[in-house]
């Protein structure tokens, strides 16, 4: 524990070392947001490389083209295709939206928002971003070593990943390195809520965001360690000649080869989405926390159903590992089995779809206030329907076989992790940002930000439903060499056109970040009139965060309460 | 003014819930934007939850969309207003638990039978002396990056012999019977898929996959593969052609004669 580090008065020395090894979760959890908005540039621009070649197939690049493949004439190779679309979904979801929910805001605010000093364990807080960099340096010298670069996909499915061996080892050896860093972070973050409340803060008075990232963290205590086995597995596939995931080969059907090593690679996918599919939760539960609280503040209401959204939470988090099989539906795993997971996924939309009622109760006879928060997580709860009713329908086995591995399963996720995650995510940024820096973001670019990001995330994303309907496979670098497809080439190109849209848009928010750190208004204590206890802190927060650890009377929510003169009721107000 | 946003929102139902219509009904622009046209017989039930599936998002999205934009019309405030206080409703918590798992759990139940026709329920024919028996493969498809190998069955009926007819990216298959085909890989995981035979099915090196379909003569389509499987990916495809059984005979004892005497064992 944390005891001396956490004397209330303690000051931060101004050494920019002490700044850059800070225990402070302030600080860390600021480091997680400016890294992971760095590497969402990158995770973006290898995005627009992929448009591009979708669009436009094997013509030169602007700028970027003549100097990445000069010997191709600027155009991208059929290897290097398959390089981006590997790194873009590793980036994105393993430096970007993973990092960006719990590592930022799970670090920013699970000790202020229930009125903690700090951390339960400040060193490995700061280990657990550490590691994040020489887990970034091998994902980019994975791309550098000689040979082909990462490209069997973000899934990795072997044999095929066992072809590119040392760019592939890097590769796992990177993503090894990621996971033990969110399980550092996730056994803090579940020791500091279990322990460290304070007073009064009872589970049943947490507001939503702790709960999302309370879940999460138990989520990822609980599948990491089956992804870090399965990592290890198979860079002794790769490395040691070991045969976990590299099959005897069938050459005739009746004798077997000597080819291979007598492994099984649907063993490795078992394996893999046993985490991946809890990691899709990993990566919205925060995001529905955070969202449940900026609705009902801005709405001015408690928030509709606490007690049903908790269970519903937990239920997401419960059935999400009992619902993998959905994504091996046409793998050749046993056909019975598909039937039970089918159900399990159908189910798992039933608390996704609690949670939106109890929003719209939420909002349902507020008044509401058309922030640039709120119409982020507004937004989100729009999106998030969209791509929950993807989901149900692809839940269907005998439907994944006209879309598995198609662009609808590119909209599906897209509509979850970027129409609903990043949403929030933005949303969350303009919310926190006056206890982050002390200043407001400006509303105005703000909401010019959400609109343009709104229009141009559906133009985007909504399209690729239809390419996938038609039957377009994912991870295709040319859609015009099938007669099939080549009809879907000018949606492609609309497609790109949108999606270049989006990036332009991203500027705004990234000129009204930096903006808005340096020059913004100066934040009152409570911009917002919010209730629960990161508001209650002085401005800026020192470290230790609470002059005295304050002691909680009620829930986050009580907004507009009859007994309370003002509209708000802040958790720490007797 | 902050009141249009809703008319954003509002957006989002009607050009979801429009578009997905358009393109069921084949209504331009978004004519051409459904799922192929079913050329396969045996496999129709598919079709139907398609829509049905659609078409309860639709019904959810328009519900939750039109309801979400009317709230935020008629809820926006200039300022910091006093709002009502309830925090909870246990009639309408339990009406939205209720509802949407009665309709959740049909459409788990529903679509068990498109999958067992797929899946589950193997083509059969009258054996010798009226034993029902399942129809023996007629193809054996090996797939290696990035080309597909075709085993057609020969004069003896069965794959995996001497007179199997071998043809590379051609698969040539007989009208208006059930075509049984076992498919093995030679490296790596790959996806015979043909959109509209209703056929996909990962081809994991070490297991032997069985699929099965019918079509019509004269039917041609492409055959491609949609599982990553390296550089040359998109361009592992092949051509599926549908004859009549006179023809398909023909074709068959055309290029038994063409690859000689040896067969599979010559390769």
């Amino acid at each position: 524990m944390s005891e001396l580090h956490s004397l209330p008065g303690a000051t931060v020395r101004r050494n920019p070392l002490s700044w850059i090894f800070s225990r402070d979760h302030k600080t860390i959890g600021l480091q997680f947001l400016f890294s992971s908005l760095l590497w969402m540039g990158i995770g973006g621009l290898l995005a627009l490389a992929i448009r591009w070649q979708l669009a436009w197939p094997w013509t030169e690049i602007p700028v970027l083209g003549s100097w990445l493949f000069s010997a191709e004439g600027g155009q991208i190779t059929p290897e290097f295709y398959n390089v981006l679309f590997t790194m873009h979904a590793t980036v994105m979801i393993f430096f970007v939206v993973i990092p960006i929910l719990s590592g930022a805001f799970g670090n920013f605010l699970i000790p202020l928002m229930i009125g903690a000093r700090d951390m339960a364990f400040p060193t490995l807080n700061m280990l657990s971003y550490w590691l994040m960099w020489p887990a970034f340096a091998c994902m980019v010298c994975s791309v550098l070593v000689p040979g082909q670069g990462p490209s069997s996909g973000w899934t990795s499915y072997p044999p095929l990943s066992a072809l590119f061996s040392d760019s592939q080892s890097l590769w796992a050896i990177g993503l090894l390195i990621v996971g033990v860093a969110s399980m550092l972070g996730a056994i803090n973050y579940i020791t500091t809520i279990f322990q460290m409340r304070a007073p009064g803060m009872k589970m049943m008075r947490l507001p939503m965001t702790i709960w999302g990232l309370l879940v999460t963290a138990i989520l990822q205590a609980f599948a990491l360690p089956v992804l870090t086995a399965a990592l290890l597995m198979q860079l002794g596939d790769q490395l040691l000649g070991t045969g976990f995931f590299v099959p005897q080969y069938v050459v005739d059907g009746t004798e077997a080869a000597s080819a291979g090593a007598g492994g099984d690679p649907l063993l490795w996918q078992h394996l893999f989405w046993f985490y991946s599919h809890p990691a899709v939760y990993i990566m919205i539960l925060p995001a529905m926390g955070m969202v449940s609280d900026i609705l009902s503040c801005f709405s001015r209401k408690p928030l509709f159903g606490y007690r049903p959204m908790v269970i519903s939470m937990c239920a997401i988090a419960g059935l999400g590992f009992v619902v993998w099989g959905h994504h091996m539906f046409v793998s050749g795993m046993n056909y019975l089995l598909s039937v039970s997971f089918a159900v399990s996924t159908m189910l798992i939309a039933l608390p996704s779809g609690v949670k939106v009622f109890n929003w719209l109760g939420t909002v349902w006879g507020g008044r509401l206030q058309m922030s640039a928060p709120m119409l982020y997580a507004l937004g989100f709860v729009s999106m998030f329907v969209i791509g929950g009713l993807s989901g149900v329908v692809m839940a269907s086995p005998a439907v994944d076989i006209l879309v598995h591995d198609t662009y609808y399963i590119v909209a599906h996720f897209h509509y979850v992790l970027f129409g609903s995650s990043l949403l929030a995510v933005f949303g969350a940024i303009h919310f926190w940002f006056p206890r982050m820096f002390g200043r407001m973001m400006n509303e105005t670019a703000g909401k010019l930000h959400f609109f343009l990001t709104f229009v141009f995330l559906n133009g985007t994303f909504f399209p690729m439903h239809f390419l996938g309907l038609r039957g377009f496979p994912r991870r295709y670098a040319d859609a015009s060499v099938v007669e099939t497809f080549r009809d879907l080439m000018p949606l492609n190109e609309f497609i790109t056109w949108c999606a270049f849209g989006m990036a332009a848009a991203q500027i705004l928010f990234i000129a009204n970040f930096l903006g808005s750190m340096l020059f913004g208004r100066r934040a009152a204590d409570n911009p917002w009139h919010a209730n629960s206890l990161e508001w209650s802190a002085p401005t800026p927060i020192p470290h230790g965060n609470f002059p005295v650890i304050p002691t909680v009377h009620r829930g986050p929510y009580e907004y507009s309460h009859p007994d309370c003169e003002q509209d708000f009721w802040p958790q720490d107000q007797a | 003014m902050n009141r249009l946003w809703s008319l954003l929102f509002l957006l989002v139902p009607l050009g979801a819930t429009g578009s997905v219509v358009m393109a069921a009904l084949n209504i331009p622009p978004l004519d051409g934007m459904w799922v192929p046209a079913n050329q396969n017989p045996g496999e129709t039930r598919i079709d139907s939850l398609v829509v049905t599936l659609h078409l309860v998002s639709a019904v959810v999205m328009m519900g939750t969309g039109l309801v979400l934009a009317g709230i935020m019309w008629t809820g926006t405030r200039p300022g910091i207003q006093r709002a009502q206080y309830f925090t909870h409703h246990a009639g309408l918590e339990i009406l939205w638990s209720v509802v949407p798992a009665a309709i959740l759990l049909w459409l788990a139940i529903s679509q068990y039978a498109a999958w067992s026709d797929m899946r589950l329920e193997r083509p059969v024919v009258q054996g010798p002396g009226g034993v029902r028996q399942d129809v023996p493969p007629l193809i054996r498809v090996y797939a290696q990056r990035f080309a597909w190998e075709f085993h057609h069955a020969g004069a003896d009926g069965s794959v995996g012999t001497a007179d199997d007819v071998i043809a590379l990216n051609e698969l040539v298959v007989p009208a208006g019977q059930d075509v049984v085909m076992e498919m093995l890989s030679r490296d790596v995981i790959h996806n015979f898929c043909v959109p509209s035979l209703r056929l996909k099915q990962d081809i994991v090196p070490g297991l032997k996959q069985l699929v099965w379909f019918r079509t019509h003569a004269g039917y041609s389509t492409d055959i491609v593969c949609t599982e990553l499987c390296g550089w040359g990916h998109y361009l592992m495809q092949a051509r599926l052609r549908c004859v009549s059984p006179e023809e398909y005979g023909a074709w068959i004892r055309e290029h038994s004669l063409a690859a000689g005497p040896g067969g599979e064992d010559a390769r």
